[in-house]
C-alpha cells in the first residue's frame, strides 16, 4: 500500500509559521476568537454591543472585536477575548456557535498583498461592493477582508485546508515583484 | 507527404502543404467592441464598418495593403484628421493588393475541404442547406464549421460564400457568427496558473496529522482527507490485520475527525430534521443519538449517520466525512427554500472539533481513567446516548455511538486542543493492550457488522429498503425528501439489488471487491449484482463480504457464482451480519 504522507507537504507550526518577502508578509493570526452568528442579527447586536453589519468583500474592518458579514442573516464575530459561547438558541432569535479552532485566520500585508488577492480571487478588488466577505479564495472557500488597512487583508479558511493555502501563499508569493 | 497532383495533371513534388483561406482583416477586436462589419468586393473580405466610440482601425486590420494607405489611414486614427502635408508617406512603389475569389462550388466530385481541422466538406454546407440550416449560426451549429481551434480562420469565409452561393444571396447577407475571445488558443495551464501538482485539488488535512506523522502512521487519502490507513512498519495486510484483531479483543483508538458536526438549531429544528431524514427524528430524546439515512428526491439514499440531540431546538448531524460539504449545502438550500429562516439556522462546526473515538470491549476501562466528569454507567450513558464533560479545561462532548458493533465512545473536543487528548488516551490504552488504528482496520470491523458506508456498499439507485429500512416508507404520515420517489412502480419491483452478506466455503480467499454475481442463460451469463465490500476477518478467521443483489433479502442460503477477472468462485448469500448479529458487544 501506498504512503501518500510523502505526496502532501507537511504542515508548518502555524506558531511560528511566517512568509516574508521584501513587499509581502503572512503569518497565523493565533488566539483569535471567533463565533459564527446567525439569525437576528438586529437582536444579536444589541446583545453584543456591536453594529451587527460587518465588513464585506475587501471592507475594512477595525477595532476589537469587529464583525465580518457572511450572508444576509449570518456574519462573523471577531476578537482577542469574545465572551464564550455554549452554543445553541438564544430567545431573541439567534444562534452563536464557536468556531475559533474550526477557522485558521491568516493576515496578509504589505505592497503586493492587493496583487495576491487579486491572483487568489476573481474579485476586482477595486470595483467590488458584495457586501458578504465569503468567496472562494485560491480554489477554497475562505472569509476575506481588509484589516485596518488598505494593503492588510485576513483570510479565514477551514483550518482542515489551511495547509493547503499555505502551499499556495509559498507557490504565489515569489512571483510577486515589488510595484515601482 | 511526397507530392501534390494539380487539376491539369501537373505533379508537383513536396514535402508539405501549406493552405491559405485567402486573406481576411483582423477585424476582431473590432466587432468584440459591437462594430459592424462591411463587405468589401475589392478585398474580398469583410472590412470594419461603421465608425464606433473610441475605436480607430488602420492599416491591414482596416482592410488596406498599400504601404501610403496603411500611414494615412495611421495619422488619421492617431490624429482625428485626414493626413497633411508633411505627414509619412510611401516614397517607393506602392504594394497592390488583386484577389480573385476562388470561393468553392456546389456538386464538386470528391471531398472539397472547407474547414481542415473539423473535416466540414462542401457537401456538409449543401446538406445544411438542404436541411434549411442556412442562418449562419445554424449553419455553424450544424456542421461545426468554425468551431476548431483555428475559430475559423482559415475556413468561415470559404463556407459563407459557399452557403452564400446555394442560396442565391450575396456574403454579406449571409453573414458572420459573433466574435469572441480570446484571439489566439489560451493553454490550458495558464488557465490553471499555480494549480498544479499539490495545489491542483486540495486535499483536507486532520488536526492530528503531525501526530500521526510521528507514530508511523501510513497515509491514504479517504472522502477527501488524508487520513492514517494503519500505524507501523510491517507488511500492510498483516499491520491491518493486527489492528482489527485487538480492536476485538482490548480496545482501539481512532481518529474520527473527518465525521461531520453540522449544528441545526433553532425553534423549527425538530420539524426540519423530520423532513430532513428518512427516520423520524422529532421523537429522538434530549441526549440521545439515532441513526438516519437521508435520501435525494429520487428516493435514493445520499447520506447516513447519526443525528444527535443536544437540546430541544438543537441536533448535531454527524454525515459522513465525504459528504459534510454536500450534506451542508442541503440543509441550507431546504433551510432557505422550504422552512422559517428565522426560526433554523445550520452551522457547521466541522472543523471545530477533533473526534477521537475508543472502541472495544475495554474503552471504558480507558475512558474512565481520562476523567471527563461525566458518569460512564450503562444508565447514564446507554448506547446511542450523547453526554457532556471537560478535559482539563476544555469542553468534551461524549457520544456512545459505534461503527464496530463494540461498546465506543466518540469524543470531541476543540481541533486545537486535541493533541492532549489523545496523549491521554494512548497513555490510558497502554497498560489495556489498545491499539491505535487506522481506517482500513475500521472497514474490516463495520464490514464483518454488516454497517454500510454510503457509494461503496450503495450505487446510484439503492432506496432504504433495498438495506432493509422500509419501516418509514410504509408507517411515515409526514412529509420528507424523497417520499413521492419510494412509491414508484421502479421503487417497488421485485428484483431490486438489496444489501446481502456472502459466505464462502473454507479455505477460500476474499472475492474481489466488484465481482459479479453471474446468472446463466444457456451459453449467456448475466450479471445479477456485485460485491460491494469484502475483507479477510482476523475474529473471525474467514472472509467477510457484503454485495448487492437483485431480489438478495428472499436469496438468503442461495449460492450464486462470482466472477472476476475470468474466474469463477460461489459464495453463498447470507445476513450482512457476520458478526455478533444480537448486538451484545455494544453494550459488553
Amino acid at each position: 500500500m501506498r504512503d501518500h504522507a510523502a505526496k502532501w507537504p507537511v504542515a508548518p507550526n502555524w506558531e511560528t509559521a511566517r512568509l516574508e518577502t521584501q513587499a509581502l508578509s503572512i503569518y497565523v493570526v493565533i488566539d483569535l476568537d471567533q463565533q459564527l452568528v446567525g439569525g437576528n442579527l438586529g437582536a444579536w447586536s444589541a446583545a453584543a454591543e456591536s453594529d451587527g453589519i460587518g465588513a464585506g468583500a475587501f471592507a475594512i474592518a477595525a477595532g476589537d472585536p469587529y464583525c465580518v458579514r457572511l450572508a444576509r442573516d449570518q456574519l462573523l464575530w471577531v476578537g482577542h477575548s469574545l465572551a464564550a459561547t455554549t452554543g445553541g438558541w438564544c430567545e431573541e432569535g439567534y444562534a452563536a456557535t464557536d468556531v475559533g479552532a474550526g477557522l485558521q485566520v491568516f493576515e496578509v500585508s504589505g505592497p503586493v498583498a492587493p496583487s495576491l488577492m487579486q491572483r487568489a480571487t476573481a474579485l476586482d478588488l477595486a470595483a467590488v461592493s458584495s457586501p458578504s466577505a465569503a468567496m472562494l479564495f485560491a480554489g477554497v472557500t475562505a472569509i476575506v477582508y481588509r484589516y485596518r488597512y488598505t494593503d492588510t487583508f485576513r483570510v479565514h479558511v477551514d483550518r482542515a485546508l489551511a495547509t493547503h493555502v499555505w502551499t499556495w501563499f509559498q507557490a504565489i508569493a515569489p512571483l510577486l515583484s515589488s510595484p515601482a | 507527404m511526397a507530392s501534390v497532383t494539380l487539376d491539369d495533371g501537373t505533379i508537383l513534388a513536396c514535402d508539405c502543404l501549406l493552405v491559405s483561406g485567402g486573406w481576411t482583416p483582423t477585424i476582431h477586436l473590432y466587432a468584440q467592441a459591437k462594430g459592424k462589419l462591411a463587405w468589401s468586393d475589392e478585398v474580398a473580405a469583410f472590412v470594419p464598418g461603421a465608425k464606433v466610440d473610441g475605436i480607430a482601425v488602420a492599416g491591414a486590420a482596416a482592410g488596406l495593403v498599400g504601404l501610403g494607405q496603411v500611414l494615412a489611414s495611421g495619422v488619421e486614427a492617431a490624429s482625428g484628421q485626414p493626413a497633411a502635408a508633411g505627414a509619412p508617406r510611401n516614397t517607393g512603389i506602392e504594394a497592390t493588393l488583386r484577389i480573385l475569389p476562388a470561393w468553392p462550388r456546389t456538386r464538386q466530385h470528391g471531398r472539397t475541404w472547407i474547414d481542415y481541422q473539423n473535416d466540414v466538406t462542401s457537401k456538409d454546407i449543401e446538406l445544411a442547406a438542404r436541411e434549411n440550416f442556412v442562418s449562419v449560426e445554424h449553419l455553424k451549429r450544424y456542421t461545426t464549421l468554425g468551431m476548431a481551434t483555428d475559430q475559423g480562420k482559415t475556413s468561415n469565409l470559404n463556407g459563407l460564400a459557399l452557403m452564400a452561393e446555394i442560396t442565391g444571396r450575396a456574403i454579406p447577407e449571409v453573414g458572420t457568427t459573433t466574435y469572441r475571445p480570446p484571439y489566439v488558443p489560451v493553454p490550458l495551464s495558464t488557465l490553471a496558473g499555480a494549480r498544479a501538482g499539490a495545489l491542483m485539488t486540495p486535499i483536507r488535512r486532520l488536526p492530528l496529522e503531525s501526530v500521526h506523522r510521528g507514530e508511523n502512521a501510513v497515509f491514504q487519502e479517504y472522502g477527501g482527507w488524508l487520513r492514517p490507513a494503519y500505524y507501523g512498519n510491517a507488511d500492510a495486510r498483516e499491520a491491518i490485520r493486527h489492528e482489527a484483531e485487538i480492536a476485538r479483543r482490548s480496545a482501539a483508538l481512532f481518529d474520527g475527525s473527518t465525521l461531520g458536526k453540522i449544528e441545526v438549531i433553532g425553534p423549527q429544528a425538530a420539524e426540519f430534521v423530520d423532513f430532513i431524514y428518512y427516520n423520524t427524528m422529532s421523537t429522538l430524546k434530549v441526549a440521545r443519538c439515532r441513526y438516519g439515512f437521508m435520501l435525494s428526491e429520487s428516493g435514493v439514499v445520499y447520506d447516513d449517520g447519526i443525528l444527535a440531540r443536544l437540546a430541544d431546538d438543537r441536533f448535531v448531524v454527524s454525515c459522513s466525512t465525504s459528504h459534510v460539504a454536500g450534506v451542508h449545502m442541503r440543509l441550507e438550500e431546504w433551510r432557505q427554500d422550504r422552512f422559517d429562516r428565522a426560526r433554523i439556522q445550520i452551522h457547521n462546526a466541522t472543523s471545530q472539533f477533533a473526534t477521537l473515538t475508543v472502541s472495544g470491549p475495554r474503552s471504558r476501562e480507558l475512558v474512565e481513567t481520562l476523567g471527563l466528569g461525566l458518569a460512564l454507567d450503562d444508565a447514564s450513558l446507554p448506547h446511542m446516548a450523547v453526554s457532556g464533560g471537560s478535559f482539563g479545561n476544555d469542553p468534551v462532548r461524549v457520544a456512545r455511538v459505534s461503527f464496530t458493533g463494540d461498546r465506543s465512545y466518540e469524543i470531541s473536543i476543540r481541533a486545537d486542543r486535541a493533541a492532549g487528548l489523545w496523549a491521554a488516551m494512548k497513555e490510558a490504552g497502554g497498560p489495556l493492550g489498545m491499539a491505535t488504528i487506522g481506517l482500513e482496520a475500521l472497514m474490516i470491523l463495520r464490514a464483518e457488522k454488516g454497517y454500510i458506508v454510503i457509494g461503496k456498499d450503495t450505487d446510484g439507485t439503492t432506496m432504504p429498503q433495498d438495506l432493509g429500512v422500509d419501516g418509514p416508507r410504509i408507517k411515515r404520515t409526514s412529509e420528507f425528501v424523497g417520499r413521492r420517489s419510494l412509491s414508484t412502480e421502479e421503487a417497488n419491483t421485485a428484483n431490486r439489488k438489496q444489501l446481502v452478506g456472502l459466505r464462502l466455503a473454507d479455505g477460500e480467499p476474499p472475492l474481489a471487491t466488484g465481482a459479479h454475481a453471474v446468472e446463466r442463460h444457456g451459453r449467456h451469463k448475466r450479471s445479477i449484482g456485485f460485491v460491494t465490500s469484502s475483507y479477510w476477518s482476523p475474529t473471525l478467521r474467514r472472509p467477510v463480504a457484503l454485495a448487492l443483489i437483485e431480489g438478495g433479502s428472499n436469496r438468503h442460503g442461495e449460492t450464486l457464482d462470482f466472477q472476476h477477472l475470468g474466474t469463477i468462485v460461489t459464495a453463498t448469500i447470507s445476513p450482512p451480519c457476520a458478526f455478533d448479529p444480537d448486538g451484545e458487544r455494544l453494550h459488553a
